[in-house]
C-alpha cells in the first residue's frame, strides 16, 4: 500500500497553512511526520484522512483517489487522533462491535484480532466499562485498539506518545512492527524525536507549512553535512535557521 | 465582599434570561402549554368528583404541604477557584453568605406560590374557612425558610441537625393540618427564630466548609444546566451516562435497521443522561393522562403531543453523532445519517403510539377512543418525519 501526496496545500481559511507537500509513504514503512507545535503536522494529516479538502493536490491510496472514491480509500485507512474520542454512550465492546461494523469485518475473525490487542493493552477485563470510567492513557488505547483492528492498510498515528505510559508506549511500537511486517503502510506525527529516530524507516521534516526534507536520518546527514548527529540536532539546526531568515 | 456577590449576581441573573429566551422562544413551550393545559383539565375534572370529608384529603394536603417546605435552597453562586482566593476574606464571607440568604428566601418563592395555587381548591374544599387556608400558607411558608436556614448552618463545619429539624417542620405541618393550624404556625414560627438566631452564632464563631459548599452550588447550577439542556444546547453540562441494561430490548428494536448510524443513534438516545430520563418522563405523564381520563378528545390529543414533544427531543440525537469526526474517517457513506435518523425516529413514534394508546385503552375501550388516537398519531408521524426532521437536521448542517 503506497500513499502519494502530491503538491498538497491547504488550510482552515483562504491562507494555506501546508504549502506544496510531496511525500509518499511505500509499503511495509513508518514513516515520521516531524515538526514543531504549528509546523503543519495536524493539517497534513487532517487532509490525508480525509476532514479536509485541499486547495491544490492529490492524495492517493495506491492509485485510489480521495475525493473520487472516498469510501474506498476510507476502507483502507485506520486513524489514531492525538486527543482520544469516544462515544460516551458506548461501552468498549460496543465501540469494537462498531469498528467492525464501520468497517464491514467478519465479526468473529475481527474479535479475535481484538482479543488479542485488548489483551496486549491490558484492557481484556474492562470490555463492559464507559468511556467515563477510564483514564485518559486507557482511552488512547481503545483508540489503538480499535484503529489496529481493522484490516486497514495505511494506518495514521497523531503524536502516540503523549499521554501513554513507557509498557503502552513499548506494546504500540511492537504492534507497529507486526503491522509493518504484513505490508500495511504507517505515518505517524510525532515530535518526541528519539523515539522517532529510533523507530521510523524515513521521515518528513515540515517546518512553517514547509516541506523541508524527506528521507532517511542517513540522508539528511549527508544532505546537511551533519555527520554522527541525530535527528534531534539536524531538526533543531533547520527550525533555527528558518527563523532566523 | 458585596461587591462579589453583586457582580455574581449580575452574571447569574443574565445567564438565567439568556437561556430562558431559548426556552421561552422554542415552540415547544407553545406544545408544553398544551400539556400544562391537559393536566390542568384532568385535575379540574377530578376536583369536580371531590365531597367534603374525604378520609384521604388530609394525608394529601400534609403530603403536599410537607414537599413544599423542601422546594427551597441555597443560591451561593460560589465556583471552584473561590476556596483558593477568597479563603483569606473567610471573616466576611456573613456579608455574603447574608446577601445569599435573601436571594434564596426570595426565590423559593415561586415554586411555593405554583404549590399554594394549585392546592387551594383542595385546603378550602376541606376546611371552608380562609383564615385558616391562609395561616397553613403561611405555615409552610415559615417552614420553608426554616429548612433554607438549616441548608445554610450546613456549610460551617459542626455538627448539625438537619434531619431533625426537617422531622420538626414536618411535625408541625402535620399539627397545623390534623389539629390546629394556630399550634402549628406557633410552633414553626418558634423554630424558625431560634434557627436564624443560631446562624447568626455560627457566623461568627464558625468556620466555614469551602469544598462542601462548593459542591452544593455546583450540584444545583447543574440541575440548572440540566433543565436548560432540555432545550438548548449548555456547554457545561456534564453527560451522566447510564447502562440502562433493562432497555436492551428497546436499543436492539430502535436499530433494526442494522447500520453504523443506527447502533450509535439507538444507544446514544437510550442510554444518555439527558435524553433516555426525558423520554421516559415523558412516556410516564402521558400515561397518566391516557390512563384517567375519561376524555377521548383530551386522551387523543394529549397521546400525539407526547409523541410529539419526545420526537423534537430525541432528534437532537444527530448533533453528537455528527460532531464525532470518525463518521467521516470511517468508510461508510455520510449520506445515510439521515435516512437513518429518521428509520430511528419512526420506531421511536410507534413505540409511544402503541403504549399511549394502550394505556389509553384501559380507561376508555371504544372504537372512537382507537381510532381517533390511531388517526392522530399517524398525523402527528407525518408531520415529525417529513416536515420537522428533515427541517432540524438541514438547520443543523447549516
Amino acid at each position: 500500500m503506497t500513499l502519494s501526496i502530491e503538491h498538497l496545500t491547504g488550510g482552515y481559511t483562504q491562507t494555506p497553512v501546508i504549502k506544496d507537500i510531496n511525500f509518499d509513504v511505500k509499503n511495509g514503512e513508518l514513516m515520521g511526520l516531524i515538526g514543531l507545535n504549528g509546523a503543519g503536522k495536524s493539517t497534513t494529516i487532517n487532509h490525508i484522512i480525509g476532514l479536509m479538502q485541499p486547495m491544490k493536490g492529490k492524495i492517493l491510496l495506491d492509485g485510489v483517489d480521495l475525493w473520487q472514491q472516498p469510501e474506498e480509500y476510507k476502507s483502507k485507512l485506520a486513524y489514531i487522533p492525538e486527543m482520544p474520542i469516544l462515544y460516551d454512550e458506548l461501552t468498549l465492546r460496543e465501540h469494537i462491535e462498531l469498528t467492525i461494523k464501520a468497517y464491514e469485518m467478519n465479526p468473529t475473525q475481527a474479535w479475535k484480532t481484538a482479543n488479542e490487542l485488548l489483551k496486549t493493552f491490558r484492557l481484556d477485563n474492562k470490555l463492559d466499562w464507559f468511556p467515563a470510567n477510564f483514564s485518559k492513557g486507557m482511552r488512547q488505547k481503545v483508540m489503538i485498539v480499535c484503529a489496529f483492528m481493522t484490516n486497514a492498510e495505511l494506518f495514521i498515528v497523531d503524536e502516540p506518545f503523549l499521554g501513554l505510559d513507557p509498557l503502552a508506549i513499548d506494546d504500540l511500537l511492537n504492534v507497529i512492527n507486526e503491522k509493518k511486517r504484513s505490508g500495511a503502510s504507517i505515518l505517524m506525527s510525532t515530535h518526541v524525536l528519539d523515539t522517532a529516530e529510533k523507530y521510523c524507516d524515513r521521515f518528513a521534516l515540515l517546518n512553517e507549512g514547509k516541506l523541508k526534507a524527506v528521507g532517511t536520518l542517513n540522508d539528511f546527514q549527508i544532505k546537511y553535512q551533519a555527520p554522527q548527529q541525530s535527528l534531534n540536532d539536524i531538526y533543531l539546526a533547520i527550525a533555527k535557521c528558518d527563523r532566523h531568515e | 465582599m458585596n461587591e462579589i456577590w453583586n457582580d455574581r449576581s449580575k452574571k447569574y441573573q443574565k445567564m438565567i434570561l439568556k437561556y430562558l429566551r431559548y426556552v421561552l422562544n422554542d415552540h415547544l413551550v407553545l406544545a408544553l402549554l398544551f400539556f400544562v393545559g391537559g393536566l390542568g383539565l384532568a385535575y379540574s375534572n377530578w376536583l369536580k368528583t371531590l365531597e367534603p370529608g374525604l378520609w384521604y384529603l388530609k394525608p394529601l394536603l400534609f403530603l403536599v404541604l410537607g414537599m413544599l417546605t423542601m422546594v427551597g435552597q441555597p443560591i451561593l453562586l460560589l465556583e471552584e477557584p473561590d476556596k483558593i482566593f477568597l479563603m483569606a476574606q473567610e471573616k466576611n464571607i456573613q456579608i455574603y453568605l447574608k446577601r445569599s440568604i435573601r436571594r434564596s428566601l426570595f426565590s423559593a418563592m415561586l415554586p411555593l406560590l405554583v404549590g399554594s395555587v394549585l392546592i387551594f381548591p383542595l385546603l378550602a374544599l376541606e376546611f371552608h374557612n380562609l383564615l385558616v387556608v391562609g395561616i397553613l400558607i403561611f405555615s409552610t411558608l415559615i417552614g420553608l425558610f426554616t429548612n433554607i436556614l438549616t441548608d445554610y448552618q450546613m456549610l460551617f463545619y459542626g455538627k448539625n441537625l438537619k434531619l431533625i429539624k426537617q422531622v420538626l417542620v414536618i411535625a408541625l405541618i402535620g399539627i397545623g393540618v390534623a389539629f390546629s393550624p394556630i399550634l402549628g404556625v406557633i410552633g414553626l414560627i418558634g423554630i424558625f427564630i431560634f434557627n436564624l438566631s443560631l446562624l447568626g452564632k455560627i457566623f461568627k464563631q464558625g468556620s466555614f466548609y469551602w469544598n462542601k459548599a462548593i459542591k452544593v452550588e455546583s450540584n444545583r447550577m447543574n440541575r440548572l444546566y440540566h433543565f436548560f439542556s432540555l432545550f438548548t444546547t449548555v456547554k457545561n453540562i456534564q453527560p451522566r451516562v447510564k447502562r440502562r441494561k433493562y432497555a436492551d430490548g428497546i436499543i436492539n428494536f430502535l436499530s433494526r435497521k442494522d447500520t453504523t448510524f443506527t447502533y450509535l443513534y439507538s444507544r446514544i438516545i437510550i442510554r444518555s443522561g439527558s435524553q433516555g430520563n426525558l423520554m421516559l418522563r415523558l412516556l410516564l405523564l402521558g400515561a397518566l393522562i391516557e390512563g384517567f381520563s375519561n376524555e377521548i378528545l383530551l386522551k387523543v390529543l394529549i397521546g400525539a403531543v407526547t409523541t410529539y414533544l419526545i420526537v423534537i427531543q430525541m432528534v437532537d440525537v444527530y448533533r453528537p453523532v455528527h460532531e464525532n469526526i470518525f463518521v467521516r474517517i470511517y468508510p461508510i457513506n455520510i449520506e445515510n445519517q439521515e435516512k437513518d435518523l429518521l428509520s430511528v425516529m419512526k420506531r421511536i413514534i410507534l413505540i409511544s403510539a402503541i403504549f399511549l394508546t394502550a394505556i389509553g385503552l384501559i380507561s376508555n375501550h371504544s372504537l372512537e377512543f382507537i381510532l381517533g388516537s390511531v388517526m392522530a398519531q399517524l398525523a402527528i408521524a407525518i408531520v415529525l418525519l417529513k416536515w420537522f426532521v428533515p427541517r432540524y437536521i438541514k438547520k443543523l448542517k447549516n
